[in-house]
């Protein structure tokens, strides 16, 4: 029998009321310029078995901000590759170690001139950082094994940027409703 | 995710279901790998049908079949890809990599 996944204690936050108006309104017209809006806050374990409890969320929240299938699925194959490399590399396999997810929406004013919206995800860790060689490393060749997460990330957002402060890997990636 | 082998004349399909990431993607490549030691049947056949999102591992593990047919000297193929799986292979630059077929029909055919 399947062992169920240790940390089920999966905490989400919205930070967008339906009450006044809808999700998508608010998403869409965020508030002041520069701001951020989170709109979904996930604390969760390394446990590979909760990536797809992630991916269902991110993929509720990117459809309900007005992603088409097809960027909603780059959104959800970036997150789910970040997150990996993070249980594999940054926790090497530990399953029992603290993830941050969180989504928030880009105010107007920091849009490309054509992009209608924007979602920005910022995964935090507190394991090892990735190394420089594998970040400036060339996508792999055909066939290669290693370095494909990262090549998938960078091919289906729009930024992708790691960075670490103080004992803390933050990844950042943005992807832009056209 | 379930992978389940289906042993026919000269092929052997594996029905795959479930979304395919790092969770579950070494049972899946034990699977492949240990059938097609095990049997190699001529033609080994991955059936993607009701499979809906696939990461990089769980491409790394179709990798790792494609090059152990290649060392048997047997056919590995593809079928029914979603549109993200289908994407991944495309942005992993894959899709002419492997042989891809729409259907089982075509897959046996």
């Amino acid at each position: 029998m399947k062992k169920a996944p240790q940390a089920a204690n999966v905490n989400a936050t919205t930070h967008v009321s339906r009450s006044s108006s809808s999700f998508t309104d608010v998403a869409l017209k965020p508030g002041k310029a520069g701001e951020r809006v989170p709109l979904l806050r996930l604390k969760f374990f390394s446990n590979p078995e909760l990536l797809g409890v992630v991916r269902s969320a991110v993929c509720s929240l990117s459809e309900s901000i007005g992603f088409t299938p097809e960027a909603s699925r780059a959104v959800i194959r970036a997150v789910d590759e970040g997150l990996a490399n993070v249980m594999r590399h940054a926790y090497d396999g530990k399953r029992d170690l603290p993830i941050h997810l969180t989504c928030f929406s880009v105010d107007s004013a920091s849009l490309p001139t054509n992009a209608k919206a924007a979602i920005e995800i910022e995964i935090t860790d507190r394991g090892i950082a990735m190394p420089e060689s594998k970040l400036d490393a060339p996508p792999p060749r055909e066939l290669q094994p290693g370095g494909l997460g990262l090549d998938l990330m960078r091919k289906s957002m729009d930024v992708v940027e790691h960075s670490r402060r103080g004992k803390t890997n933050y990844l950042r990636m943005t992807k832009y409703v056209m | 995710m379930q992978i389940t082998p289906r042993h026919m004349d000269k092929a052997t399909i594996f029905d795959v279901s479930g979304d395919i990431d790092l969770a579950n993607s070494p049972e899946m490549r034990k699977t492949l790998l240990t059938e097609m030691r095990d049997k190699k049947t001529p033609r080994v056949i991955v059936n993607l049908t009701n499979v809906r999102y696939i990461d990089s591992s769980g491409v790394a593990s179709l990798v790792e079949g494609l090059k152990t047919s290649r060392d048997l000297g047997l056919r590995f193929i593809l079928y029914g890809l979603s549109p993200g799986a289908r994407e991944v292979l495309q942005l992993s630059r894959l899709l002419k990599i492997f042989e891809i077929h729409e259907d089982e029909e075509h897959a046996l055919a």
